[in-house]
């Protein structure tokens, strides 16, 4: 041992060993080829054993709740119960649906990037199908869902046969393929998808094409989402029951959406309406009289042309968009459908601007109730009470409450400040004896 | 449950970690899986104490431990970096030192954790949604840097060109086997009913076991290193300068280990280590004992956090199964009773020390020994002789990688290579692959 080893010797046993020896010298790399050995050995052993021990079915109700279950990877079979939820707000896409075996519940999760290939290859459960899963069980203190592992272990029994061409639903149709074809009569904007009602000639039909399919085919939904009542449509889907009772028929992909053809629409005078019972009609006529429905959450309108006077009915969102100071001034344009003799308005728009005229605060009495009129001036004071604020309007001839729901308010508040002057339109109504105009939209206020 | 309620329950806690968590290989999740699975936890803890319980035991863990690793050599992968240093320190009669500067480390996490627990409500719901769907890329950067923070290191000394090569690729390579076999032995106890899905939650004890516990029992076995007469008076040798260094780079560790899901204290250690870059082994040793403290008790804390939704480690998933805290009152006594917990916890590890110090000469093998006994005994209990079976079979490969000269840290393989199996939609090809299931 040369000079400079026997130093390093030294060091090496003063440093970790203080002068005493190791016991016995190990050999590393024996011990390193052995370990090597038994690892592939034992390898080859567990997963000899894993190819058969798959993983169990069990039953929702033994596993749900069950905290020493958490992580373990179990099969469950079920029959959907729901309709599937799938989101892609936060950029991975996620559905979930709930299952049942007839013993429990049980929320399956399928996480991105599988989600987005059982999407690609229509592995969408809807109400009714059957579903045979390998998942992981995750149970926390108040519910128990299961992850889904693999598409391979995944298998989806769908609704099979040809679709029964249905005129209406009933309750007694859930969980069955149906085929429904129909003109459009109503069509909106919800929060699982839009919502179309379609007249079968035998009845309506509640059709909801869910947010899912805009990920399968962005162009389709887009187009449903702006159909017109009229459009002729043809939709194949699973009839599920809204919050247990209300049938519904819901669609597995795009391709059982199909739109067969835009509106007809026919020109008419109010006097011609009840002749149009069910089409699509276009009416030029002056709304005479507004009374809000409180149960319908719209507003009834009374509308005139030189042929007589008839009645309408506008929901909240349309008549948002009517400006009262040209509907003062000026004749609508009115779009809707035939109901009853009662136009179903889907548009409204006035055909010209506001003239510049206003009425008097004095004149406006309770003989005006319904009539859009327009006023003028100064704010003395805004109350804003929970859901509705109420103002006080100063001018010629003395001060008039106005009235207006709190989204109006919130929308307005800026012009609206006490000691502005500004000019106003609204229909007048009474409450408890006292007269006053209602702002329903916040086109209503100008300074 | 009011304040007194949350003493006397994590008090509880503190002793049952006390108890159990000195003795090596003793993990505090183990003991908490047999107070779950003998139906202890849910029959005499009320449901609401139990957050504060296992908060209790999982601190005195956090501190006691530090003795196992210290005098027995027996350490999860979280105390890999210090292995050595605490080595060196006990064979040099200064045991009990080593224990007081990795303590002085673990106060002062507990200081940190608890200061920076008013802000956590604040930052971690962004943290979260920012980072969320770059878990998977964290994970794979990790794994990457793990296998690249040993490039080719120890090929400089060999003669020829050749040898150079093979030397200073056999240790990434060795680091590959374990990270796979791990991986592989993982995913099949994940996928398959191998062990009883009725133990589901324990399934993952056996492998710990295996990967960290038996292997350093092994070689305190076959090493017959020498362990002299401790020095238990309560001194160290250290400057402050190293200990702040140490504590910082060991809290940013601990904190990236909490906040990222797989990722273990050992991992984030070696993030923050680099970041860092610390020298010293009085520096280290107080690095990973701020590091393990946030890491582990940092991790669970954030259950209590009541709008953050973030569940991280094995210990909030048990508890958030029983328990799920809801209450900023809550929240506001974990803060106390982590305080609590921790001063206690300190006092009462020194006094272990002083104990294991005066024996640890005399009863090295015959302890390891037990040791081992106790750890298949553990995995019997838990998961029955399949149990045992894959606690071996880890144990080989958690050696492996001691005889191959690697980190400990790519055993953990077991659970990073499944779960990046499962985040990128390839579970059923491997399972395919490997002909199990389906």
């Amino acid at each position: 041992m040369s000079g400079r080893e026997e130093r390093l010797r030294l060091i090496l046993e003063d440093l970790y060993t203080r002068g005493s020896k190791p016991a016995r010298r190990v050999d590393l790399r024996l011990l390193a080829l052995l370990s090597i050995l038994l690892s592939v050995s034992g390898l080859v052993v567990v997963v000899t054993l894993g190819q058969a021990a798959s993983a169990p079915l069990v039953k929702i109700g033994d596993v749900y709740g069950n905290f020493l279950m958490n992580y373990a990877t179990v099969r469950v079979r079920g029959k959907v119960t729901s309709l599937p939820y799938v989101d892609n707000s936060t950029g991975r896409l996620l559905i979930r649906f709930p299952i049942s075996d007839g013993t429990g519940e049980l929320m399956l999760y399928i996480y991105s990037p599988l989600s987005a290939e059982a999407l690609r290859r229509g592995l969408l459960p809807l109400p009714g199908d059957i579903v045979d899963a390998e998942v992981q069980l995750r149970v926390r203190e108040s519910y128990t869902y299961g992850i889904v592992q693999a598409l391979s272990a995944f298998r989806l029994e769908k609704i099979s046969g040809e679709p029964v061409p249905v005129k209406t639903l009933s309750p007694g149709m859930a969980e069955t393929l149906v085929e429904v074809k129909g003109s459009v009569s109503r069509a909106r904007v919800v929060g699982s998808g839009v919502l179309l009602e379609v007249d079968t000639g035998g009845g309506y039909v509640d059709v909801l094409v869910p947010k899912y399919i805009s990920m399968m085919d962005p162009g389709l939904y887009a187009k449903v989402a702006a159909l017109q009542p009229g459009s002729l449509v043809r939709v194949r889907g699973i009839v599920y029951l809204y919050k247990g009772s209300s049938p519904e028929v819901v669609p597995r992909g795009p391709r059982d959406v199909e739109i067969l053809g835009a509106p007809k629409i026919v020109e008419a005078s109010v006097a011609e309406l009840p002749g149009h019972e069910g089409e699509q009609v276009r009416v030029v006529a002056r709304i005479a009289g507004v009374e809000y429905l409180s149960d319908r959450r719209g507003y009834r309108l009374v509308i005139t042309d030189s042929t007589g006077s008839g009645e309408a009915f506008a929901d909240r969102s349309v008549m948002e968009r009517v400006d009262p100071f040209a509907a003062f001034s000026s004749p609508v344009l009115f779009e809707g459908r035939v109901e009853g003799g009662v136009l179903v308005v889907s548009s409204a728009k006035p055909l010209g601007g506001w003239n510049g005229s206003t009425v008097p605060i004095s004149s406006v009495t309770p003989g005006m109730k319904g009539r859009i009129v327009v006023v003028k001036g100064s704010v003395a004071g805004v109350k804003q009470l929970r859901t509705v604020a109420i103002a006080t309007l100063r001018g010629e001839g003395g001060e008039l409450k106005l009235f207006m729901p709190g989204s109006v308010y919130a929308g307005v508040k800026d012009r609206l400040r006490e000691g502005a002057t500004v000019t106003v339109a609204g229909y007048v109504d009474v409450y408890r004896g006292q007269v006053e105009i209602v702002l329903y939209t916040p086109l209503g206020v100008r300074p | 449950m009011g304040p007194l309620g949350v003493v006397v329950w994590t008090l509880f806690g503190v002793l049952v970690g006390l108890g159990f968590s000195w003795m090596p290989g003793f993990h505090v999740y183990n003991v908490i899986a047999l107070l779950a699975v003998t139906g202890g936890a849910i029959t005499f803890i009320p449901q609401e104490a139990f957050p504060f319980f296992v908060l209790g035991a999982l601190v005195s863990f956090a501190y006691s431990s530090v003795i196992s690793t210290v005098y027995f050599s027996v350490a999860d992968d979280t105390m890999i970096f210090m292995l050595f240093p605490t080595q060196r320190y006990l064979v040099a009669g200064r045991g009990h030192e080593a224990v007081l500067v990795t303590l002085l480390g673990t106060l002062a996490g507990s200081v940190i954790l608890a200061a920076s627990m008013p802000v956590m409500p604040l930052i971690l719901p962004f943290l979260r949604d920012v980072l969320n769907q770059f878990i998977t890329v964290f994970l794979s950067a990790l794994v990457v840097f793990m296998f690249m923070s040993e490039w080719l290191k120890m090929g400089e000394r060999e003669e020829n060109r050749l040898r150079r090569f093979l030397k200073a690729w056999s240790q990434i390579a060795g680091g590959v086997f374990v990270f796979l076999a791990s991986g592989l032995l993982g995913f099949v106890v994940l996928n398959t009913d191998i062990l009883p899905s009725s133990v589901a939650y324990v399934r993952l004890t056996p492998l710990f076991l295996g990967f960290f516990g038996l292997p350093w029992v092994l070689v305190n076995l076959l090493s017959g290193l020498p362990v002299g007469e401790q020095d238990t008076r309560d001194e160290v040798s250290t400057d402050w300068k190293g200990l702040l260094s140490g504590v910082f780079g060991g809290a940013l560790g601990g904190y990236i280990a909490a906040f990222f899901p797989l990722i273990t204290g050992g991992m984030g250690a070696l993030v923050a280590g680099h970041i860092t870059s610390q020298r010293g082994d009085d520096t280290f040793m107080a690095s990973q004992g701020a590091n393990r403290f946030i890491y582990y008790v940092g991790a669970f804390l954030f259950l209590f956090l009541p709008a953050a939704s973030l569940t991280r480690g094995s210990a909030a998933w048990l508890v958030s199964s029983i328990y799920q805290p809801k209450t900023y009152q809550e929240y506001v006594y974990s803060i106390g009773a982590l305080l609590l917990a921790s001063g206690v916890s300190f006092i009462g590890t020194v006094a272990l020390s002083k104990l294991v110090a005066r024996i640890v000469g005399r009863w090295f093998k015959q302890i390891s020994l037990a040791v081992a006994v106790l750890l298949v005994a553990i995995a019997w209990a838990l998961t029955g002789p399949m149990g045992v079976v894959v606690m071996l079979i880890a144990a080989v490969i958690g050696a492996s990688s001691v005889f191959l000269n690697t980190r400990r840290s790519y055993c953990l393989g077991v659970l990073i290579l499944p779960v990046l199996v499962s985040m990128t939609g390839n579970t059923g090809v491997v399972m395919k692959l490997l002909g199990l299931g389906v």
